[in-house]
């Protein structure tokens, strides 16, 4: 267990060492403005994005006892999503549109799907299954409105959509870095600080709360929790599909079981997966690079569905 | 009016048509023994009994206090509850599960960790340390949950048909444990079809302190304990068959037939 642990780590830092050096610029020419103002800074929201996204895709888990839940499952992706297609339509006419507008929205709209659930979450008379149901519901609808708004928007807003739609880690720099972290560090800090109780909810979520689990608490914080982090980083870069998904399943597959120690390695394993898909993105195609949202996908699935197959022999 | 508050005290209880006027009282060191039909509501009463389910109707008071003002940390050192056949599908550490019943003591993972290989040496089922739930059998998984119990230290136990799928000789060692327990002091409320099993595992002397608590349609109808003489009567009306003891090599059965043969 702690060799393969130490292995997986070892390995994760390998990859985080190298990948800042990998690129279109062939290594003479990385210059150190290269380096320092374009690479570093998006090498790090690489990786905050893709910690952030696994612990609460780890922590989903756990809480829905669902191997399919994620953030993108209960609708919190799909608020912000939502929130910042709003912006990018109906803002771009008024110049209104930025940066930080668009964060803003994406924000909102997080939030605004995953404050009622939290609410609904700590009613004593809603199973944990209910939760699952009502956020599916939220993203199937958001979707639908999302869709109805890029028909109605112009070529120029569209083709922005559907470019932000993808995820993307390209257009950051360290003012983007400094917004990014503090909610990202707060959201990763709060989920694992739910750790213990998580974990108890197991054994169902009967037994958790005869073990004295605030069954309630904990499911209210890591929503919460999850909203913020999941907000900041939708807005951000686009929603980043699959990492939430599939890095814990990678990590419970390599170690081959499924304690605590999933959800301390996700932020770790989940930031390393992310600067490799970047990598990836930026070497993939000459002249240009492939959002890493696309890169996720082909990328994970596969290795998911191979770990799948490798678990066949006993 | 006794001045004694009762350790556990269920006032007229009515649950979403399946619970009608259900009260009971249980004092501490008590065996109560919840016994009827399938879909009798013996599993809600208990639900109610915990505080899981909210009430409407009706009140249950541990010592006197609502119980469902109680944020379940306060609670968790009086109930400890076993649901019915658990299932986890993760492939969670045994250790790491046994140390979740440690959770109120708020102690770190390494007293927790001692404590839990401690016991399970103590009970001789240290070969499942290195296992996961997944691979456990349907009795390993029995025992290991009651071990859960006595980790958490609470001093009542609430167990929903604690070994009714399990083999008869896994069903002997889950009662011997649970009886174990209860001897050594820990409040006991079971549901359960199989009374034979206390027959067996129980000495006589303590027969009468054992309650056993008939319930039919969603109501308590029956008062007994284990040593009454027309518990086989009771017992066999609750169940709509003739009830009858018999005598197997020196131990009391119980023994039901159809009405009609």
């Amino acid at each position: 267990m702690t060799t393969k642990m130490g292995m997986l780590i070892g390995l994760c830092l390998l990859i985080l060492a190298g990948s800042p050096f990998v690129g279109l610029t062939s290594i003479e020419d990385l210059t150190p403005f290269i380096f320092w103002e374009i690479r570093l800074p998006r090498f790090i929201n690489g990786f905050l994005v893709g910690a952030t996204l696994a612990t609460t895709g780890c922590a989903f888990q756990s809480l829905f006892r669902n191997p399919l839940a994620t953030p993108s499952t209960t609708g919190t992706t799909a608020g912000a999503s939502l929130g910042a297609l709003i912006a990018i339509v109906c803002f771009s006419s008024t110049g209104f549109l930025n940066g930080y507008t668009l964060m803003g929205m994406a924000f909102v709209g997080a939030m605004a799907i995953s404050i009622p659930l939290a609410l609904l979450s700590e009613h004593p008379n809603i199973r944990t299954g209910d939760i699952l149901l009502a956020g599916i519901g939220c993203t199937l609808a958001m979707g639908a409105i999302s869709t109805g708004l890029q028909f109605t928007a112009d070529m120029s807003e569209t083709y922005r959509a559907v470019q932000w739609s993808l995820g993307t880690l390209s257009n950051v720099g360290y003012d983007s870095t400094l917004l990014l972290s503090i909610p990202t560090t707060l959201s990763t800090i709060g989920i694992l600080g739910q750790s213990r109780g998580l974990s108890a909810m197991a054994s169902g979520e009967e037994m958790a709360w005869s073990q004295g689990v605030n069954i309630y608490k904990v499911r209210r914080n890591t929503l919460l929790w999850a909203a913020l982090g999941v907000g900041t980083c939708v807005a951000q870069c686009g929603p980043i599909a699959f990492v939430g998904l599939v890095v814990p399943h990678i990590i419970r597959l390599a170690l081959q079981h499924s304690g605590q120690i999933v959800l301390w390695c996700s932020p770790i394993i989940g930031g390393t997966f992310l600067v490799l898909c970047d990598g990836i993105a930026r070497i993939l195609m000459s002249g240009g690079e492939i959002p890493v949202g696309v890169i996720t996908a082909a990328f994970g699935a596969p290795m998911l569905i191979g770990l799948i197959w490798l678990r066949r022999k006993p | 009016m006794s001045t004694v508050t009762p350790f556990l005290e269920a006032t007229n209880i009515n649950w979403q048509h399946i619970l009608h006027d259900c009260s009971l009282t249980v004092n501490k060191g008590d065996m109560v023994v919840l016994v009827g039909e399938n879909g009798c509501g013996k599993s809600s009463f208990l639900r109610c009994l915990s505080g899981w389910y909210p009430l409407k109707n009706g009140t249950v008071l541990l010592s006197g206090t609502a119980i469902r003002t109680l944020s379940p940390f306060d609670k968790s050192s009086t109930i400890a509850l076993l649901p019915q056949q658990l299932n986890i599908l993760d492939n969670i550490p045994i250790v790491e599960w046994l140390c979740n019943a440690r959770f109120r003591f708020k102690e770190s993972t390494k007293v927790s960790t001692q404590k839990v290989q401690d016991l399970l040496s103590e009970y001789h089922l240290d070969h499942l340390q290195h296992r996961t739930w997944p691979q456990l059998s349907g009795g390993e998984a029995q025992r290991l949950s009651l071990l859960a119990l006595r980790l958490q230290e609470a001093t009542c136990w609430m167990l929903d048909e604690p070994a009714n799928h399990l083999d008869p000789k896994v069903q002997q060692l889950v009662y011997r444990d649970i009886v174990q327990a209860w001897l050594q002091g820990t409040t006991m409320i079971t549901v359960t079809h199989n009374l034979n099993l206390l027959f067996q595992i129980v000495d006589k002397q303590y027969w009468d302190r054992i309650r056993i608590v008939g319930m039919k349609d969603g109501r308590i109808t029956m008062m007994q304990n284990l040593s009454s003489k027309n518990l086989a009567l009771k017992m066999g009306q609750l169940y709509d068959l003739q009830g009858h003891f018999v005598d197997i090599e020196g131990s009391k059965q119980l023994y039901f037939s159809m009405e009609d043969t």
